[in-house]
């Protein structure tokens, strides 16, 4: 027997022993005395030998093993998942158990409907061993959807229980009842974390019940001609923008003319619903920029859509995994699509448009203090030199920003990170995701937070840092050259603010102190520039960018 | 034991403002009184008499590095134990 078969057999064995004590805890509060009391309690310490039996050999098998696939793993910890929480199932039985000691009236817990909880808990039960061994996610489903059943029941059971309570009758029975209702519900959502740990074995992805009813639906509502059996979910960026996002793809084994994959992404319904029909404009601007939405979901505050997977690679894989010839043809074919866009949907009709990368900053403070609480200097007194607090270099660039005219705003893709670029090296074709902030606005936004992506990307190795330097230049130059064609004297200086803005927010997604603080002291120099520059009394044609801040 | 006191700053800046904050710093030698406060706490320092000067440069690879550092003992009386003077007698 291998070691996963040994595992496989006490799995079935602590299946069994749960389902012995639930029966018995059934039986017991079904009958008058308190016949079955102590095999109950005894059979308790069995449980918890089981489930450290499982525990141990899934560890074992995981260390000392070096075949195991990332499947076998995946279905290991699914199956000490399941153990830990039929024992705690096992637990609560005996936590019911000693509640029923404190009814004065043994029978009182009739009134309620504790049978068909503890059916339907059984019924879940007695699905999970094949559920598991078939990788079947619909009953997985099934297994999962018992808990909501449960959720409703004891809801009408505690409410029942909350009128009765005024009355004043039988007080410390019905507190008691609800004691015992209330471990029930609990070993409801016990059932729902082992219908969890099946579908991550069948999966290898840690999804909600609730997305998965999600992507059921849009699936539904979309041409995907595969059943769920028939999917792989692959968590691509676990979370991104506050919405998840996963690859959904045909199983190996049952790729045939099955669609490709598409990605699932579920988040707040604004924001969905804000990237749909930002993803219709770019199509329609230019078509095959960006994926195809497959199909969009509401439900409440949370909306989910499938949409076409693209081919290719991030922008950021290519810089750091490519020689420089390559990174130098990638980037040419992305700055001249953007020329192209940029020229495109430039408007010179800006008259309800402000700049406002001071206010994104401020927005964006209290996230950065969440990571680094001393990111907000205060005035400081260096003997007869006072310096400034970023609060007040923060109000000044306020200032600096609202006196500048923008000179034509162009279709921006609002959050121009190097990972929302995708080069497909066989068409030779740039395309964009997460476009939910696309709009019209001012082209630095995007040549910003281009520059500064490349910047915080955390290698510090000397031959790709050359790389991230040499893609900063290039694409400065890029848009330097085109301010310099479209007569946009101001592009320094509303690069400027844009930049102190990109690396002081940035460092909320970096945890190295040092290298944060790199940004941070950047973005302050930056404002301190400006200031002076304002003091001066020069043009603000006339300000000169500190380029060496954009190297690392 | 005396209460220790402390100051922080740090900044990216370029030589003419770092030439200004130094001199800052310098005026102060001047005055003998040297302010340096930040969040609404300060620390004085009274340099005087004599002062350790130590000057550490250091280049490696594209890091230079240059340190100044000056310190001090700040006492208006001399340390010395007063029954440990020699007594003498006649």
């Amino acid at each position: 027997m291998t070691i996963i078969d040994g595992i496989k057999e006490n799995l079935s064995f602590i299946i069994i022993e749960t389902t012995k004590q639930l029966r018995a805890t059934l039986e017991f509060m079904q009958s008058s005395g308190t016949d079955g009391f102590f095999d109950i309690l005894n059979r308790d310490s069995y449980l918890d030998n089981l489930k450290n039996l499982i525990e141990s050999q899934c560890y074992l098998r995981i260390n000392n093993s070096t075949d195991c696939s990332r499947h076998e793993i995946n279905e290991i910890r699914s199956i000490q998942t399941i153990g830990v929480n039929l024992e705690r199932m096992g637990d609560d039985c005996i936590n019911i158990l000693r509640q029923t000691e404190h009814l004065k009236n043994h029978r009182f817990i009739d009134r309620f409907d504790y049978r068909e909880i503890l059916s339907k808990l059984l019924w879940g039960l007695g699905e999970v061993y094949e559920t598991l061994q078939k990788k079947d996610l619909s009953m997985a489903l099934e297994v999962c959807k018992i808990e909501l059943d449960i959720d409703v029941i004891y809801k009408k059971n505690f409410d029942d229980i909350m009128v009765s309570l005024k009355t004043g009758n039988d007080t410390e029975d019905l507190v008691t009842s609800l004691f015992i209702l209330r471990y029930l519900e609990r070993m409801g959502d016990t059932l729902l974390n082992v219908g969890e740990a099946i579908i991550f074995a069948t999966t290898g992805e840690k999804i909600k019940i609730e997305q998965f009813l999600l992507l059921k639906n849009n699936l539904a509502h979309s041409d995907y001609e595969g059943d769920l059996e028939g999917i792989d979910l692959t968590g691509i960026w676990g979370t991104h923008s506050g919405c998840r996002i996963s690859k959904v793809q045909a199983n190996e084994s049952k790729i045939g003319d099955g669609p490709m994959g598409v990605i699932f992404k579920e988040g707040e319904h604004s924001k969905i619903r804000r990237e749909r029909d930002n993803i219709a404009e770019w199509d329609e601007l230019y078509p095959g920029i960006v994926p195809k939405v497959i199909s969009f979901h509401k439900e409440g505050e949370t909306a989910s859509m499938l949409m076409e997977y693209l081919p290719g690679q991030a922008l950021d894989a290519i810089v750091l995994n490519s020689g420089v010839e390559v990174i130098n043809a990638v980037l040419d074919s992305v700055t001249k699509l953007l020329g192209q866009i940029w020229s495109g949907t430039r408007q010179y009709d800006n008259t309800s448009h402000k700049l406002d990368y001071m206010a994104q900053l401020v927005k964006r403070m209290d996230e950065v203090l969440a990571v680094h609480k001393k990111f907000m200097k205060y005035e400081q007194m260096l003997g007869s030199v006072e310096t400034r607090a970023s609060k007040s270099l923060i109000e000044e660039c306020t200032k600096i920003e609202a006196s500048l005219d923008l000179p034509f705003t162009v279709r921006i893709h609002g959050d121009f990170n190097v990972s929302n670029l995708l080069y497909d090296f066989d068409s030779g074709r740039v395309r964009f995701i997460d476009v939910y902030r696309s709009r019209q606005a001012d082209y630095i936004q995007d040549v910003s937070v281009f520059l500064v992506s490349n910047f915080r990307i955390p290698i510090f190795q000397k031959e790709l840092r050359k790389n991230l330097n040499s893609v900063i230049k290039r694409f400065y130059d890029f848009s330097e050259t085109y301010a310099r064609k479209n007569n946009d004297g101001l592009f320094n200086v509303r690069l400027a603010l844009a930049l102190s803005r990109s690396f002081y927010t940035s460092t909320r997604f970096e945890l190295n102190l040092k290298f944060a603080n790199e940004m941070f002291m950047r973005s302050h120099y930056i404002m301190e520039k400006l200031i002076r520059h304002k003091r001066s009394g020069g043009s603000w044609e006339e300000f000169k960018l500190p380029k060496q801040v954009l190297y690392y | 034991m005396s209460k220790e006191e402390s100051f922080e700053y740090e900044s990216l800046q370029d030589p003419q403002t770092i030439k200004e904050l130094i001199n800052g710093i310098i005026e102060g030698f001047e005055k003998g009184r040297i302010v340096l406060s930040s969040n609404g706490s300060a620390i004085t320092m009274n340099p005087s008499n004599l002062l350790k000067f130590s000057v550490k440069a250091k280049k490696k690879g594209e890091t230079s590095k240059l340190e100044l550092k000056i310190s001090w003992k700040e006492t208006s009386k001399v340390n010395v134990r007063t029954n440990d003077l020699i007594k003498v007698s006649t």
